[in-house]
């Protein structure tokens, strides 16, 4: 592994150098000796060569002790011949730390520090630079014996400190590119996972983990509210270390992502986050925020905590970003999941109910019928239904149960399969009739189940119908132009442990006619939010009293439809005429 | 998973190692890593597998002591190799280059088998 084939090399301190023997240097200048020790460094593999570059100096110069550092990387320093005391390293390191890489000399007094106990009087600092950079800050504890051939030494050892500079320069761009690679690949990874998966637990877990992985953070933490997904509703916090927040930080979080690299300047809770620095990005979906993305500590390699960058906010506002969309997903799926199911129950419903009401309704001698049903698009739950009985009278009625959907059309199943094994019982006393069905309901397991029903026979022989109105719509009997209400005498049934009905009789002659309907007629609405109502109601059987029921029926369905001019309704519309002949 | 790594060492044979993490690959993580390595190297130990099964991240200062601890393998003519990564932690190894010089197998038998010599 060299030269080009090395790998790249990340940003690094490096290594002290070590105290190189001084049996190593030759008695007196060596200029010709000192070049082949420069000519034997590996730019490629010697990170921290200043051993080798002090003792060709020394070599060339005819000093027998040197002191060599790197004013860039302070860790990077030789000595030969020579151990410089703590005290003398700690003022080198305040001093570097003062003037950084552009020192070009010790200051007053630190040579002969650093060369004690060794005699400092002729001590000598050599720069080693190249464009303007210092790459080494040497001291020998003599003058050049040579100074013309130790020159051509010093250009040497600056020509090799500044290839490996470059070398170095190199590997740490190769690094920071494929570090970008790795950035943008997993953006892209989460975008995959974002489009392949609803499973809002594990994306949450993997947006966490690649934040803290590129930011190089500490810990982290990620709090969202959810409002679908596998992990439904509520709040969804992850954690990686020590949590840097609750949930309770969802109630004062800033509009943008925001650096904290003191503790001062944090608000609310995060003020006690258990981190020395800290980034925050919130996750912002159509300008509501939904959680937070936050990081803690940037470590570095040296073992401290860095601050936090503008490229470290937006790197975290991306992911933040990310997880926006997930939660956005998420929602779109549940609200798509939700319509599908209303679809499918919708679908049920109307297939129950259309083969529960009457395709047709029975011809029975003495009474003209007619009657229709228009459901909404919701699918209520509207019954209307005619019973020719054995013994010559005909039974007849109209429901509309609570509800909408597959719950409702199942109550009308159970009230249509009741009734008609109730009437093979025989029906002679009406409100008797009516609690045995309301009894029955009761039974029902359904919670929201109650019934209006307007439940009547006609009686031929009397030319006279009996009926029982349970908090159903008043039926209207038309009679020689007359109308008249048939109310209600008590609750809908199925509701109230205990409930009576009285049961009422009006004749109807022949001509007579009787409708009943559901309140999807005379509570259809307009776009001005006005109902149709019960006069527009008694006005059209009035005026279609000459009409055959049929006519009467589709006129008054017509009526409706002219007066909510498109309206969405959302009570099925149930008429029922019956007329005397 | 914890924040603070664990590395347990095992030894098939007298030329090979394998090194098992458990937490995060950071600063302090690849250092413990490294401190283990250079130890195993120090004692002759040069070919050395990192499984990776129980660390599910890893950051850049992470992989730049792995990839210092693969250099020094090398330089002294050994081998490296990983088994067991996560999907992204294998991508991330390609990314940055570790996977150029280092071995990832899906299990330690094969990876054992490839850095005692046994299979190409």
């Amino acid at each position: 592994m060299r030269g080009s084939s090395r790998l790249p090399t990340p940003p690094s301190p490096g290594f002290a150098g070590r105290p190189i023997s001084p049996g190593a240097i030759p008695p007196g200048a060596d200029v010709l000796g000192a070049h082949p020790r420069l000519a034997a460094i590996d730019p490629a593999t010697d990170e921290n060569p200043l051993g080798h570059v002090l003792a060709a100096l020394l070599a060339g110069s005819g000093a027998t002790r040197g002191f060599a550092v790197d004013p860039a990387v302070t860790q990077r320093r030789a000595a030969i011949g020579l151990t410089p005391g703590s005290g003398a390293l700690a003022r080198l390191d305040r001093f570097l730390e003062q003037t950084g890489p552009a020192a070009t000399a010790f200051p007053e007094g630190l040579g002969a520090e650093l060369l004690a106990p060794a005699s400092a009087h002729d001590a000598r600092v050599v720069p080693l630079t190249a464009r303007d950079e210092t790459l080494a800050l040497v001291l020998i504890d003599r003058p050049p014996q040579d100074p013309v051939g130790f020159a051509s030494v010093a250009a040497h050892a600056a020509s090799i400190l500044a290839v490996i500079r470059m070398s170095q320069r190199v590997s740490r761009a190769d690094f920071e590119l494929k570090y970008r690679v790795w950035e943008l690949q997993s953006l892209y990874d989460v975008g995959l996972s974002i489009a392949g998966t609803l499973d809002l637990d594990s994306l949450a877990e993997d947006i966490l983990m690649k934040s803290i992985s590129l930011l190089n953070a500490r810990t982290g933490t990620l709090i969202v509210r959810t409002t679908g997904g596998d992990a439904g509703d509520g709040v969804l916090v992850k954690h990686f270390g020590p949590p840097l927040a609750g949930p309770e930080v969802l109630s004062s979080l800033p509009d943008h992502a925001c650096r904290w690299n003191g503790r001062a300047e944090r608000i609310g809770d995060l003020a006690s986050a258990p981190a020395e620095k800290l980034l925050l990005a919130p996750i912002v979906a159509e300008g509501r925020a939904l959680g937070v993305l936050l990081m803690g500590d940037k470590e570095n390699r040296a073992g401290g905590v860095d601050d936090f960058s503008p490229g470290d906010e937006r790197i975290l506002s991306l992911f933040g970003n990310q997880a926006a969309i997930a939660l956005e997903n998420a929602r779109l799926h549940r609200e798509a999941v939700e319509k599908e199911r209303m679809e499918r129950e919708i679908e049920v419903a109307a297939s129950i109910q259309k083969t529960i009401l009457p395709a047709a309704l029975p011809r029975v001698a003495g009474l003209m019928l007619a009657g229709g049903n228009r459901p909404t698009r919701q699918v209520g739950g509207d019954y209307f239904d005619v019973f020719p009985l054995p013994d010559g009278r005909t039974a007849f009625c109209v429901a509309d149960v609570a509800g909408k959907g597959v719950p409702a059309a199942l109550l009308v199943s159970t009230v249509h399969a009741c009734l008609r094994i109730l009437l093979d019982l025989g029906v002679a006393d009406l409100p008797g009739f009516v609690a045995r069905v309301h009894r029955h309901l009761l039974g029902f397991s359904s919670t929201r189940k109650f019934v209006t029903l307007f439940f009547a026979v006609y009686d031929p022989v009397r030319r006279e119908v009996r009926y029982v109105n349970a908090g159903h719509n008043p039926g209207v009997r038309l009679a020689e132009g007359e109308a008249t209400l048939l109310p209600s005498s008590g609750p809908p049934i199925g509701i109230l442990p205990e409930c009576t009905h009285r049961e009422a009789s009006v004749s109807l002659g022949p001509g007579d006619t009787l409708v009943l309907y559901s309140d999807g007629i005379t509570e259809a609405v307009n776009a001005a939010d006005e109902e149709f109502g019960m006069e527009r109601l008694i006005d059209l059987v009035r005026s279609g009293q000459d009409e055959p029921p049929e006519a009467l029926s589709g006129c008054i369905f017509g009526a409706v439809s002219e007066f909510t001019r498109g309206v969405a309704q959302y009570d099925d519309q149930t008429v029922l005429i019956v007329r005397a002949c | 998973m914890s924040e603070i790594l664990k590395v347990t060492v095992e030894r098939p044979d007298a030329a090979v190692a394998i090194l098992r993490t458990d937490g995060y690959i950071n600063n302090a993580g690849g250092e413990e890593i490294a401190r283990q390595a250079y130890a195993l190297m120090g004692g002759g130990v040069n070919r050395l597998l990192l499984d990776l099964e129980k660390t599910k991240i890893v950051n850049s200062i992470g992989i730049s002591i792995l990839i210092e601890i693969l250099e020094k393998l090398l330089d002294a003519g050994g081998r490296l190799a990983f088994c067991r990564l996560t999907p992204t932690i294998e991508k991330t190894f390609q990314i940055m280059g570790l996977a150029q010089y280092a071995r990832i197998f899906p299990a330690p038998d094969p990876a054992v088998s490839w850095l005692r010599g046994e299979t190409d």
